[in-house]
């Protein structure tokens, strides 16, 4: 290959990455270029260029991709990098949840049918899971533009809290009015079932034996620890350590109590009024998952600034 | 203290270079020049910039309306000549400003150490 081939071949390297419109323009100019830094070299040299010198001259220009890159002017960034981590962590952990869910349904351990299931599993919900980064980057994407066409500009932002510890106690009156309301329903639902509803409603919804000792005593110690617990807040107008960590414990108790409902206690005597409530008791449990994790997820980001921190960081 | 290594020296240096070439490459601009004359005058002054730096450089510049182009076929091959555009000249101006008092700033910031 010849000096001249070895500059050729890189230019179109570099060129082909471009666009179109400008591609022939700077494909010529940079052939230009590199030829007279070429004979540049070779001077000081003091001997003819050959394909080692033109190889090595390229090669210190940059790789093809880099060198598209700076002849580009910015456009818009799908991912940015403070998002990337999140990203890649949200793509990853969207995948394996749709796995981890899917994979006990349908995937069979009998001797002999787990190779021939998994096969179905895989090009049925395997590789039907990866949907899921698809549908991100084309948000991202969205999004993106939208950053580029109307960036938001440092004048934009405005402080969400000075302290997002502090409360706002007509929300929490509202959400306690809310809650009231439930509890209300709930047991005002009991009350309907047992003195209003048809005998087979009563039938149905009547608890197994041995649950309202053990499931029962649990919510309502629970319901209890809560009440206590959102009143000490509300009063104090904010959120301690203490009663954060006291909120996230009792938190995965009631998820630990669903679970207990859902897989392993008999609630109602009837199997359907069972099945019904399992279901509702399962998205009762995927809310409290998802607040647990936002809980996690804000104390795990929040930047600690406090003397106590300084102080450790000294010693 | 342990001694600087010299890849951080390398490094810093770059970071400390990259922010005043676009002004370098400007400062000669203000005639006609293609890539590679006005690296090699740049050189020559004491502000060597890789080859792989500078030619993109010059077409980022001429899109965002700093830098006007022709091209020529005089002695040798045809070549791109760049100068500044009357909204360059503009930028300049600005930018040569901003340089003397980000200069004299920093040359009484060492001169002068911590208050």
């Amino acid at each position: 290959m010849s000096p001249e081939d070895v500059l050729d071949a890189y230019v179109n390297d570099v060129a082909k990455r471009l666009p179109r419109a400008k591609r022939n323009d700077v494909a010529l100019e940079l052939r230009a270029l590199l030829r007279e830094e070429l004979q540049n070299r070779s001077d000081v040299a003091g001997r003819p260029a050959d394909d080692a010198m033109a190889l090595d001259l390229v090669r210190g220009f940059g790789a093809p991709e880099d060198v598209a890159q700076r002849y580009r002017t910015p456009s818009f960034v799908i991912v940015t990098p403070t998002q990337t981590a999140s990203f890649a962590a949200l793509a990853f952990g969207g995948i394996a949840l749709q796995w981890l869910v899917s994979i006990p349904q349908s995937v069979s351990l009998e001797s002999g049918r787990v190779l021939t299931t998994l096969g179905a599993w895989w090009l049925s919900y395997g590789l039907g899971a990866f949907w899921w980064p698809g549908f991100m980057i084309v948000a991202s994407i969205i999004a993106g533009w939208i950053r580029h066409t109307w960036p938001p500009g440092a004048k934009s932002w405005r402080p969400r809290a000075a302290d997002s510890d502090t409360i706002s106690r007509p929300l929490w009156a509202f959400g306690a009015a809310g809650a009231a309301c439930g509890f209300a329903a709930l047991f005002g639902s009991f009350w309907v079932i047992e003195n209003i509803a048809p005998a087979s409603v009563r039938e149905a919804f009547e608890f197994a034996p041995g649950f309202l000792p053990i499931g029962g005593a649990l919510a309502a110690l629970l319901w209890s620890a809560w009440v206590v617990l959102f009143t000490v807040v509300y009063n104090e107008g904010r959120w301690r350590p203490l009663t954060r960590g006291l909120s996230l414990s009792s938190n995965i108790a009631w998820v630990a109590l669903l679970a207990w409902c859902i897989a392993g206690a008999q609630i109602f005597r009837d199997p359907d009024a069972n099945e019904v409530t399992d279901a509702a008791l399962a998205l009762v449990a995927l809310f409290v998952l998802i607040d647990i994790g936002v809980t996690l997820h804000r104390l795990l980001r929040r930047p600690q600034t406090t003397a106590s921190f300084v102080t450790a960081g000294r010693s | 203290m342990p001694p600087t290594p010299p890849l951080l020296d390398d490094k810093l240096e770059h970071e400390l270079r990259r922010g005043v070439i676009v002004l370098a490459a400007l400062s000669q601009l203000r005639g006609w020049q293609y890539g590679y004359s006005l690296r090699q005058a740049l050189a020559a002054r004491g502000m060597p910039i890789e080859e792989g730096t500078l030619y993109p450089l010059l077409r980022r510049l001429e899109t965002q309306g700093l830098l006007e182009s022709e091209w020529r076929i005089e002695e040798g091959p045809p070549r791109r000549y760049y100068r500044l555009s009357a909204e360059g000249s503009a930028h300049y101006s600005r930018l040569t400003e901003n340089w003397n008092n980000l200069v004299a700033a920093i040359s009484g910031l060492i001169a002068e150490g911590p208050q």
